[in-house]
């Protein structure tokens, strides 16, 4: 299979999947695809999709505040087995590993013993891959301050794009430095939005706006009016399942903020 | 979410296809903001050349 065909799987598979969390977030049950069975090998389309999602899958079991059912835990775990993190990722895929990787080890008592992804502590080894998890599911370490040091200087125009790239980490009840970020530069996410609508870039607005609903929530005042905006990009239609998924997750984020059931 | 319960298997590692195609598609690039788009005199030539080749309005036709 060619690499633009293996891609073009992997995206369908990753909008199958965003459909999937979406109905679950609205109150469907649906579950993530089998793994495998003792005939077939693993799922590798489904797995993929899986990765790419990341920290959005917990969003229905956040918003409940239930943990994420064990076998759906299985599978990220086997997900994070078959495409494990690697040292040369992006800074923003690291960040989300991580974000997965801290999830995944939230209320793994119960876990299962063998997983070394799910308990949040990976073999004692020197593989490399598993080095880059430990360092993902880790608390921040020179790595992430040198991160951090950088991020100071950037524009509007790059900070809007890096947290566009890190939407999935604007989740309730996660916190960490990018989530403080969005409640600081609420005035550069707004006019990164704000740029996006102009130019109609829809999938990046909607990104933006669930990193404003995020903030509003945690007290931050953005620049523009989130829920206006809201209404705006569902009446456009999302062009995507993810777009729709990072509008219904903004939205609950904003009916947490006025006080009812997220 | 729930899902099935399935036989734990020894996963097979992504070859370096398809660990290019996850890539590809978790730093999906978002499309560059642009600047505020620019006057361009030489547009005006196009524009009226459009003017002129637009499709005339039909005669109308008289009874006999």
């Amino acid at each position: 299979m060619s690499n633009a065909a293996l891609g073009a799987d992997y995206a369908q598979a990753v909008e199958r999947l965003a459909g999937r969390v979406l109905g679950a977030l609205r109150g469907t049950q649906v579950p993530l695809p089998a793994v495998s069975d003792a005939d077939r090998p693993a799922d590798t389309t489904a797995l993929a999709a899986v990765r790419v999602m990341g920290p959005d899958l917990f969003a229905p079991a956040l918003f409940r505040r239930q943990p994420l059912p064990q076998p759906d835990r299985d599978t990220l775990d086997t997900a994070l087995r078959v495409f494990p993190p690697r040292p040369g990722d992006s800074v923003e895929a690291r960040w989300r590993d991580r974000t997965t990787a801290a999830l995944l080890a939230r209320g793994a008592a119960g876990a299962h013993p063998a997983s070394p992804y799910a308990g949040g502590e990976p073999y004692a080894g020197e593989d490399s891959e598993r080095a880059a998890l430990a360092e993902a599911a880790g608390i921040a370490g020179i790595a992430g301050i040198v991160e951090d040091a950088e991020d100071t200087e950037l524009t509007w125009q790059e900070r809007s794009q890096r947290m566009a790239r890190l939407a999935p980490l604007a989740l309730p009840e996660v916190d960490g430095p990018y989530q403080q970020r969005a409640c600081l530069h609420v005035r550069a996410l707004s006019r990164g939005a704000t740029r996006s609508l102009m130019r109609r870039d829809h999938p990046t607005a909607a990104r933006l706006v669930r990193w404003l609903a995020l903030a509003q929530s945690r007290g931050a005042s953005p620049a523009l009016d989130v829920p206006t905006v809201l209404d705006h990009l569902r009446l456009w239609g999302a062009p995507s399942t993810r777009t729709a998924l990072d509008l219904a997750i903004a939205r609950r984020l904003l009916a947490a903020t006025e006080g009812g059931p997220r | 979410m729930s899902v099935q319960t399935t036989p734990a298997l020894s996963p097979v590692r992504a070859g370096v296809a398809e660990r290019a195609a996850l890539t590809a598609l978790v730093d999906e690039p978002e499309a560059p903001f642009s600047d505020a788009p620019v006057y361009s005199p030489q547009g005006t030539g196009v524009l009226l050349l459009l003017a002129l080749l637009s499709p005339k309005t039909p005669k109308e036709s008289r009874p006999s």
